[in-house]
């Protein structure tokens, strides 16, 4: 009698790991994806979420870039100014990085807004680009018309830049590497001065680039 | 016998693993002020920033470094073409020597360790030439 109880109890407890192992493996095959980040309206019973909004702006060639051709692309976005000394240098080495992991992906934009309006020329920021041997003709370094030009964009990216003289380079802005999908939403982002940080957004792409697209 | 082998190994092992903890003090200051161009691995970044690895290089131009480190470099003085260096004059001749000879242990292993009047004179010297 004690050993049919044992044993039946012994069989119960196989069953219950059984379908709490499958209820685990499940959960793994279900799609991982990423948020859509920022704010968002309501309008008529649809969720409308923010967007970069549109713009005009010439690349280190001096060709325009606008809003329009990030449609149908991801993009990756930083914001930086060549004489910066201090967290400029690393975002733009894990950029590089970003981009020799996904150097096969023809669809991924790689953007870097200057800050500094003044010293930024475009010559500049072809003399930048080609130190940093840049071969990649979607790797760009924007300019504006204006310095309100890229100033503007920077709350759709959540990050913000202050000129301030006490500050190493003159200009004190956030470091964030920002991950943009097909539709301009803000899906993810990391710390672009961390190495960890940036391999976790890696990962995030990836996710992104896996996602179907749904209509 | 066995004993001693592995006491052996052990002691080889820490002294090994202990030795750049007598650095901390440059290495701290490297890490603040330099690593961002320079790089934590002292390899630079393309042709933008220089890495920090030429031995020869820099044991040829010793006397100058430290003014670089202070003043920073200007683009009449620049080598190859690369970026501009900015002026660290917050650092002290004291942190100057100190993340230099973390360098020379890191990287260089230069014979001379760099010492302090060494500095001291290479910064005055700086100084009266401007």
């Amino acid at each position: 009698m004690y050993l049919t109880f044992q044993n039946s109890n012994f069989t119960e407890m196989k069953t219950f790991y059984f379908y709490f192992f499958l209820l685990f493996a499940l959960q793994s095959c279900k799609e991982k994806s990423l948020p859509i980040l920022g704010n968002y309206t309501i309008e008529n019973n649809d969720t409308i979420f923010s967007k970069i909004p549109d713009f005009q702006l010439l690349t280190q060639d001096s060709l325009e870039f606008n809003a329009q051709m990030l449609d149908g692309k991801i993009h990756l976005a930083a914001f930086f100014f060549t004489s910066c000394p201090t967290i400029c240098p690393k975002v733009m080495r894990n950029m590089m990085r970003i981009e020799d992991k996904f150097s096969e992906q023809k669809d991924i934009l790689y953007l870097c807004y200057s800050l500094d309006f003044k010293k930024d020329s475009i010559p500049r920021l072809k003399e930048y680009s080609n130190k940093l041997g840049i071969e990649n003709a979607n790797f760009l370094f924007l300019q504006g018309k204006q310095k309100e030009d890229i100033r503007s964009l920077m709350n759709a990216y959540m990050s913000i830049a202050v000129d301030d003289p006490d500050s190493p380079g003159g200009i004190n802005h956030s470091g964030w590497i920002l991950l943009v999908d097909k539709k301009r939403h803000l899906r993810s982002y990391c710390l672009g001065t961390d190495e960890k940080e940036t391999d976790r957004l890696i990962k995030d792409i990836q996710i992104l680039l896996d996602e179907v697209v749904k209509i | 016998m066995k004993l001693l082998k592995f006491s052996a190994l052990i002691t080889i092992y820490f002294s090994c693993n202990f030795s750049p903890e007598t650095f901390k003090e440059g290495k701290l200051v490297y890490e603040t002020y330099c690593s961002g161009c320079h790089g934590a691995q002292m390899d630079g970044l393309r042709d933008l920033y220089p890495g920090l690895k030429d031995v020869l290089w820099y044991d040829q131009n010793r006397s100058q470094i430290p003014c670089w480190i202070k003043k920073g470099i200007t683009t009449e003085r620049l080598r190859k073409g690369k970026q501009e260096m900015p002026a660290h004059t917050e650092l002290s001749n004291i942190q100057i020597c100190n993340v230099l000879n973390y360098l020379n242990s890191n990287t260089w292993n230069l014979k001379v360790p760099f010492t302090i009047e060494e500095i001291n004179l290479a910064i005055k010297e700086c100084t009266n030439q401007k």
